[in-house]
């Protein structure tokens, strides 16, 4: 019985925290992706796009590690087992998410190109 | 033994979330200032960037808060041997009180936060250097544009 509620707690909030967080960067994150398009039909499509495959890749890799906890006997168990597994893809979204700026500061850069291509 | 482990991870996870919420509340009310000076003044892309840089700093020590909330039994756990009749009986014993209870707590909490103070120095850099390379590219614009003046 208590394996079952692990497993859900863990489903649970694993999706809550990357709706919320992909939430917040398909928000914000428009307007980076303006700045380098220049192009607003093109930033929405791109968008929405980005936000999709985050989604697949993020719930589909909880789904596949649900099963990994395996039998839990105790309380103790299943908080230690939840909340190390929902810290490591804490900590591995946001070493994707600051990767994500560094990648859009660094084409920022070749901006002029990017407009052209993306305009004509 | 184990009720007083579970008491220590209730404690443990409000202090942690909190402890979050107010370093990053201050921080990026702050450092909206610096975006808007790296960006130019472009509040759009300042505030977004900023937002961005709120939800990465939210991940990083939240996830890092329940990566390393799990309590090392074995440093509380006593191993004894002892001989019955001749057959060796192991037995081992987990010993967690109040003062245990404290000492993890504190030197989690302590752990956290020394974590949090470099993250939030590393982004202290991160925006003074920020701020630099913009300044450098204004001016360079300028120089640029006075050149085609001549």
């Amino acid at each position: 019985m208590i394996t079952a509620i692990t497993y859900t707690a863990y489903f649970c909030l694993a999706a809550l925290l990357t709706v919320l967080v992909g939430r917040d960067l398909h928000s914000n994150g428009y307007y980076l992706i303006l700045d380098l398009f220049d192009n607003e039909l093109f930033t929405k499509t791109v968008n929405n796009m980005l936000l999709t495959g985050y989604y697949l890749v993020n719930i589909g890799f909880v789904a596949i590690t649900v099963g990994q906890i395996g039998e839990v006997d105790s309380l103790v168990q299943a908080i230690e087992s939840v909340s190390y597994r929902i810290g490591s893809i804490a900590l591995f979204l946001g070493v994707l998410h600051f990767n994500n700026i560094i990648v859009l500061h660094l084409l920022s850069k070749r901006k002029i190109t990017i407009i052209n291509f993306i305009n004509n | 033994m184990t009720d007083l482990i579970v008491k220590t991870y209730i404690a443990y996870l409000p202090i942690a979330i909190l402890l979050t919420f107010i370093v990053a509340r201050i921080f990026f009310k702050n450092s909206k200032i610096f975006m808007l000076d790296i960006f130019s003044g472009r509040q759009e892309i300042a505030g977004s960037t900023n937002k961005l840089f709120e939800t990465g700093f939210y991940l990083l020590s939240l996830g890092f808060a329940l990566f390393s909330m799990k309590i090392n039994k074995s440093e509380f756990t006593t191993f004894k041997n002892e001989f019955v009749d001749g057959v060796r009986v192991s037995t081992e014993e987990l010993s967690f009180g109040m003062q245990e209870l404290f000492e993890t707590l504190s030197s989690k909490v302590g752990m956290l936060a020394v974590v949090l103070g470099l993250m939030v120095f590393f982004l202290m850099f991160m925006l003074f250097r920020g701020k630099k390379k913009s300044a450098e590219g204004r001016a360079n614009k300028l120089s640029l544009e006075k050149l085609q003046q001549i």
